[in-house]
């Protein structure tokens, strides 16, 4: 039997199936079979456009879900985003307001007491002096830590051997340190305080934990392809490299914190700040052999 | 010459710090007239005599954060007040924020003082405005 679309047009052309000639069946046989093919074909084809056309459906309910679930996420992260602003005020207000008090009330009775105060008690005080001053450079340091990458700062022509300069003066006012800068560094157009922190913090490192009779800081620099490469090396007590992460983490330090007055803070804020950036930051050093702190600074920043 | 002796009002809810001031002012050899008022409620109602002498001060001490009423919500009203609004306020704070900072100046401060950790730099701020209020009582 033909196949009902080609009988329908026989039908139409011939009048009556038997009017057809029986010198064409072989022909109309074949094309019979191609519209059986073609239907085939067809019926597949409208199927799978079905079902790829439920798949878009489908798809397009999901990326809906998503796209709510997305504004949701960012809804949250506004919010939390907001209520760490509020945090940062409470924590320099709310915290160091007590704090102030404490620092006060201490001052006044040393002041009061004067020399009736026993050797052991003015020792008592001055400890608990020192130790308020710690919280308050803590509570500095979290805040400032905070504030990285949330307050956007212009950026301005930077000639880092001018900054380096400033900052090598202001922090190695002592003789016994030597440095030497290379002659050769760029000027960039960058956010100066960030770059300046970074340097900073490295520098009052280098100079901190420095143990030698005669302190030496070399910075180090190459131009890359699309960032600058900065090194401050020192001839201090080196960090062994099983300590290399750690030293970045927040509130980390190596040494009992009363032995050299330090927050842990300052390399995080240094770390914080190079990753913001689009830059890497590493160390090069083992235990005992100075260490070397190399970051990149990309040309474009992120 | 006879000097009339600036009177100061000092708007603050935390203790220690009203010492702190009051100490300061002793060590500087302040000896002015001096009141206290623990929030803007109660430095209105002195201001403006409700309940009680009215006090008039040259010169206002002004913390920000403050129950029932704060400093900055204190400013607004105190410069909406015809007889009130031309007083001399300084505000003493913590608040080292931008935008409170912003505030105060658009409510015409005469300063901003941040309160230091140390009593010592404290000292030098007192001593400042010493000298600022020395010299309106010789004008």
């Amino acid at each position: 039997m033909y196949n009902k679309l080609l009988i329908r047009q026989l039908q139409k052309h011939f009048g009556k199936l038997d009017k057809v000639p029986s010198s064409y069946t072989a022909i109309f046989q074949a094309i019979s079979e191609s519209y059986n093919h073609y239907e085939k074909n067809r019926n597949m084809i409208e199927r799978s456009i079905d079902l790829s056309s439920n798949e878009m459906l489908e798809l397009n309910r999901k990326l809906k879900n998503e796209a709510v679930e997305v504004k949701k996420h960012t809804d949250n992260l506004r919010k939390i985003n907001k209520e760490l602003d509020q945090f940062s005020y409470v924590v320099s207000h709310d915290l160091k307001a007590p704090l102030r008090a404490i620092a006060n009330l201490s001052e006044w009775i040393k002041e009061d007491l004067g020399d009736n105060l026993s050797e052991e008690n003015k020792k008592n005080l001055d400890l608990l002096q020192s130790r308020v001053t710690r919280m308050q450079s803590l509570i500095t340091g979290i805040l400032e830590y905070s504030k990285i990458g949330r307050k956007q700062v212009a950026s301005e022509l930077v000639n880092v051997n001018d900054l380096l300069r400033e900052i090598l003066d202001f922090l190695s006012a002592s003789p016994k340190f030597s440095t030497t800068i290379p002659p050769d560094l760029p000027t960039l157009k960058t956010q100066k305080v960030l770059l300046q922190q970074v340097f900073s913090n490295l520098v009052s490192n280098a100079i901190k934990y420095n143990d030698k009779e005669k302190g030496q800081i070399d910075i180090f620099y190459t131009e890359k392809e699309d960032c600058y490469e900065f090194s401050i090396a020192d001839n201090g007590p080196g960090i062994a490299p099983e300590h290399h992460d750690k030293v970045f983490d927040i509130f980390q330090t190596l040494e009992a914190k009363h032995k050299v007055e330090s927050t842990g803070i300052g390399l995080s804020i240094v770390k914080k700040i190079i990753e913001e950036q689009g830059g890497i930051i590493r160390i090069d050093s083992t235990k005992g052999s100075g260490a070397k702190f190399i970051f990149t600074w990309p040309k474009v920043s992120k | 010459m006879t000097e009339k002796l600036t009177t100061i009002l000092l708007i603050e809810d935390d203790e220690v710090d009203i010492m702190t001031v009051q100490r300061a002012f002793g060590k500087n050899k302040i000896t002015n007239p001096f009141y206290v008022a623990r929030n803007g409620v109660e430095a209105l109602q002195m201001l403006r005599g409700e309940n009680q002498a009215k006090i008039i001060p040259q010169v206002i001490l002004l913390d920000i954060n403050m129950p029932k009423m704060g400093g900055l919500e204190f400013l607004e009203n105190l410069r909406a007040d015809e007889q009130l609004k031309s007083i001399s306020v300084f505000v003493l704070t913590t608040s080292a924020q931008e935008s409170d900072k912003m505030s105060a100046f658009n409510l015409n401060v005469a300063g901003y003082i941040l309160k230091p950790l140390s009593f010592d730099s404290f000292l030098e701020a007192v001593a400042v405005l010493k000298n600022y209020w020395k010299l309106c009582e010789r004008l």
